[in-house]
């Protein structure tokens, strides 16, 4: 003991609940350390009073025992699953709507209406082509020409060596 | 040699009533769930950590529960393996990142404010919130290995050796960091009365 106080390790001793004889008989005698150390000890345990109520009132608010952590989960999962498996049949039937979409046009185009008139541009374009190859078959250098210029050539020549 | 036995017996039981515990991990979380929160809250200071650490602590022990020797309580092994998980993130930037915010740091006032008892009268109700709150602050001022000893052994009503054991520290050690955080709640305590 320091002078006629409890020393600090004393004062813990005694709140950990073990009693020294000499501290003991000093808190028997002194009531300003039974005061102090009255105060403390009630502050401690209402602190540890109201701290366990605290801690209970959250952790069962968010705690939830694993079980139902897997039970969310599950249930999270199945409406996942669900979820995609709507997701494939949007996208299956957007997709085979793309699929089927020049069929329709197809279709449509075959209609007495409208063959008519691509009847004519199709033969229109066709005659433009035709025409193309045409010029370009009717070239100068065409083998025709160069044949008949062949053959104009040589009856000249036999013509000059046989005069 | 009677006594021997018996001991060994009494202690393959009480291994035995652990292991099944460990097992059920809804049974496991629902008795040391409310604790090891408290513990874990105090200790940093944080209810948002703390549930997330308290959570992953379920976790880690019921996946080591075959390491269980059955040698201190289940409260006890969890406290340990809760204080190892705080350490680890003590270490890392994580928990600098939560310290540095604190957005959801421990509000006294909830915890002080105790639901209507029958038992208390509103005098009563209001001293003992008084209390809290100023061993709550003055736990705030502690170190941060004063703060876990103090919490342990008040709190979790581990003795010394059994903090020795848990925080690997020596005897000697654990007491004189008891005594330093009791005599700072004390002064604490005064200075706000």
């Amino acid at each position: 003991m320091t002078g006629q106080h409890l020393t600090d390790e004393q004062f813990t001793e005694l709140l950990s609940g073990d009693c020294p004889s000499d501290a003991s008989r000093h808190m028997l005698a002194c009531t300003q350390c039974q005061r102090e150390f009255e105060r403390v000890q009630a502050s401690i345990e209402n602190f540890i009073t109201l701290s366990l109520e605290w801690a209970e009132r959250r952790a069962s608010a968010s705690i939830p025992p694993p079980s139902a952590l897997v039970r969310g989960w599950q249930s999270a999962s199945s409406w996942a699953a669900a979820a995609a498996v709507l997701a494939a049949a949007v996208l299956f039937g957007v997709h085979q709507k793309r699929i089927t979409t020049p069929e329709v046009t197809t279709v449509a185009s075959s209609q007495p209406g409208e063959s008519a008139s691509e009847v004519a541009d199709d033969n229109r374009l066709l005659m433009a082509i035709d025409k193309e190859l045409r010029w370009q078959t009717e070239s100068p250098i065409s083998i025709d020409d160069l044949t008949t210029s062949a053959r104009k050539s040589h009856s000249q020549s036999t013509r000059r060596l046989t005069n | 040699m009677h006594a021997t036995h018996a001991s060994s017996v009494l202690r393959f039981t009480g291994k035995e009533r652990a292991a099944s515990e460990l097992d059920d991990i809804d049974q496991l979380v629902e008795r040391h769930r409310s604790r090891l929160l408290r513990f874990v809250a105090f200790s940093v200071g944080d209810q948002d950590l703390a549930q997330s650490i308290v959570q992953d602590c379920f976790m880690k022990a019921y996946n080591a529960r075959e390491t269980f020797r059955g040698e201190c309580s289940i409260q006890t092994w969890l406290n340990r393996i809760a204080l190892n998980m705080i350490l680890d993130h003590q270490r890392t930037q994580k928990f600098r990142f939560w310290r540095s915010f604190r957005k959801t740091a421990l509000d006294i006032t909830e915890i002080a404010s105790s639901l209507p008892s029958k038992a208390r009268t509103p005098e009563k109700s209001l001293l003992m919130q008084e209390r809290v709150a100023q061993v709550a602050k003055a736990l705030e001022s502690l170190s941060f290995n004063q703060r876990t000893i103090f919490l342990m052994h008040f709190q979790e009503e581990m003795n010394i050796p059994e903090i020795s054991l848990a925080i690997d520290m020596s005897v000697n050690t654990v007491k004189t960091h008891l005594h330093r955080a009791v005599k700072a709640v004390r002064e604490k305590i005064g200075e706000m009365k």
